[in-house]
């Protein structure tokens, strides 16, 4: 039996992936990206095809057309080769109420192919990894929606998995519940050396845990790249004046600088040191006074709103 | 030193060693073997071990009613000393037909309704095991197990007549030929009403549904069969409408396995049947059964 890739390789590879939902619904449009170790975050809207694209990886949906490659197996010929190498942590409940969590977790070791006593040993270490002591032979029906999401954790986890693919893993925890399953997913993908695949509409989750980031808009790539090449790629410049504010705008547009408002601030996308100068010429030119000049990095937030509004012609 | 001062001087010297992630290097056993632990876990799950005590009553108190007959049997093969048969194997699925059914219903939604209703399969499915292999492992938790009760039962049956006798190991030597009867009667009845119950009750995620449509399946084929004989009447060509009930197609077919002639009055002599038509029919009935069982899985969405 073929054994997992060694280091450095790509884990995820698709060409030109593509899935339709009967006639209607292009969920993917020929999806061409490569991923590699780390932790990955999987970015779009709700409907972006982030899901989708999971399910194509793991064989859960058969693609309308197109390839993919999970740790150098081809998804629709090695597939139950390459689950054995898999964890994948499903947005939805998806934990039987009346078995306790240890059970469970032993069985889904097991049937990853670990031998009894290993399945009792990983489950055990799993659990504690993931914040479950004593509960963990309680029904897992009685457990709140924090404990359920490690119990998912855990069950996707336990094999020891080369790839860890986690669907919207914070969806319905509060915020401390979110904080922590945040510095979890941190704690795996960066301490425990597992590589990982994390899928969320929260940019802001994103930008906090991940190495790299792929960009999904209606089943289309929009982008994919390290998250610090990402915010690096558009540094901006905060101005904020006293007054005449939108005729300081035009001024800087007037300059060929791409300048947006939002309340009382002024963001001009950075390229070199040109900005500078011209805020100087426009605040002399117009003679208001200049309260804050600073740069900083786009959020997340803004590089995709961005991306949204370029595509929509914003 | 005292005790408790090396108690204490011990505890001081005690250390707790986080060992952190520890990757796992060990052997992956593949996919047989997760079907194995599938059925393993599923076997268990038909009897409520590892769940509530609420679980565990059916599947049990249900094997026990099935055991009765074979129990009064042993038990007065034990007591009286004349030599008797007081049980023909041959009629013990007529007996006990019912409460296999009932098993079925009972069991049958908890083994492949719930990791649907809990929308656990999608866990399944990302690892090795292919819908066909999760079907297979399930169908043969519920199928050995029924196996199980009508095998076992029967045996405890042929005890009851063997004790009935002067010689206990004369009658087993004299009818061994009935092992391979007991053997196949019993795979076939529980091929053929697993795959039916399981073919129905997942048709619907809802337990409830699922348990009475089972049942209702079983006794409403049987009687509406049986009514219908009644209307064609004795010696008439129409006898073949008793086939629309599985479990007398399975009667007729067990006795033809044994090569013994149906119990007067019966259903399965009065239809007239010839007996390898019960076989095969049986044969149609499992089949027909795993097709719709397996068909319905290979489509389920995830």
């Amino acid at each position: 039996m073929p054994g997992p890739p060694s280091p450095g390789e790509t884990l995820v590879e698709t060409r030109g992936l593509t899935k339709r939902y009967g006639r209607g619904v292009l969920a993917l449009d020929s999806l061409t990206v490569q991923i590699g170790e780390g932790v990955t975050g999987l970015v779009g809207a709700n409907g972006a095809g982030k899901s989708t694209l999971i399910k194509l990886l793991l064989g859960l949906l058969e693609p309308t057309s197109g390839d993919a490659k999970l740790l150098g197996f081809d998804v629709a010929r090695q597939g139950p080769v390459l689950r054995q190498f898999v964890g994948y942590m499903p947005e939805h409940d998806c934990l039987p109420p009346d078995v306790n969590a240890t059970e469970f977790i032993i069985h889904m070791a097991r049937v990853n192919g670990l031998p009894a006593a290993a399945a009792r040993e990983r489950a055990a270490d799993t659990l504690r990894h993931v914040g479950l002591f004593e509960e963990r032979y309680r029904a897992i029906g009685t457990y709140s929606t924090g404990m359920k999401q490690r119990v998912k954790l855990a069950q996707a986890l336990v094999h020891d998995p080369q790839l860890l693919m986690l669907d919207e893993p914070t969806n319905g925890l509060d915020p401390s519940g979110r904080d922590e399953m945040l510095d979890l997913i941190n704690r795996i993908g960066h301490d425990f050396g597992v590589s990982i695949l994390m899928s969320s509409h929260l940019l802001g989750e994103i930008e906090r845990v991940c190495d790299h980031i792929v960009v999904i808009d209606s089943g289309r790539l929009a982008r994919a790249d390290s998250i610090a090449a990402f915010t690096d790629s558009m540094q901006v410049l905060t101005v904020e004046v006293d007054e005449r504010q939108a005729a300081v705008m035009e001024c800087l547009r007037a300059r060929g600088l791409k300048v947006t408002a939002e309340g009382s601030l002024l963001f001009i996308d950075m390229d070199g040191d040109a900005p500078y100068d011209a805020v100087r010429d426009a605040v002399v030119e117009l003679g208001v006074g200049l309260l804050r000049m600073e740069q900083r990095h786009h959020r997340l937030e803004d590089l995709f709103r961005g991306e949204i509004e370029a595509d929509a012609g914003v | 030193m005292s005790e408790a001062a090396a108690g204490g001087s011990a505890a001081a010297g005690a250390r707790i060693y986080d060992l952190g992630y520890r990757h796992y290097e060990g052997a992956r056993l593949g996919r047989a073997y997760a079907v194995a632990s599938l059925f393993w876990y599923s076997f268990r799950a038909v009897w409520g071990i590892g769940r509530s005590t609420w679980a565990k009553v059916f599947p049990f108190g249900l094997t026990i009613v099935s055991l009765v007959p074979a129990l009064i049997s042993l038990a007065v093969g034990a007591v009286v000393p004349e030599e008797f048969e007081l049980i023909r194997l041959e009629d013990y699925f007529g007996y006990n037909s019912i409460v296999l059914a009932l098993f079925c219903a009972a069991v049958a939604p908890e083994i492949i309704n719930r990791d649907v209703r809990t929308r656990t399969l999608v866990l399944y499915f990302s690892r090795s095991l292919s819908r066909f292999d999760y079907v297979t492992a399930k169908l043969a938790a519920l199928g050995i197990a029924l196996f199980l009760v009508t095998y076992l039962s029967q045996l405890l049956a042929l005890s009851g007549n063997a004790l009935g006798t002067d010689d206990f190991a004369r009658y087993l030597s004299e009818n061994a030929d009935l092992f391979p009867s007991v053997l196949g009667g019993s795979a076939l009845a529980a091929v053929t009403m697993s795959g039916i119950a399981l073919a129905i009750a997942c048709q619907t995620p809802r337990r409830a549904w699922s348990t009475g449509a089972v049942i209702v399946y079983f006794v409403v084929a049987t009687t509406t069969a049986n009514v219908l004989l009644e209307a064609v009447g004795e010696d008439s060509d129409a006898g073949w409408v008793l086939l629309f009930s599985p479990i007398d197609t399975l009667d007729g077919a067990i006795h033809f396995l044994f090569g013994a002639e149906p119990r007067l009055d019966s259903s399965v002599q009065r239809s007239g049947i010839e007996a390898p038509y019960f076989l095969l029919a049986s044969l149609a009935y499992a089949a027909a059964g795993l097709a719709a069982l397996y068909r319905r899985f290979l489509r389920l969405p995830v």
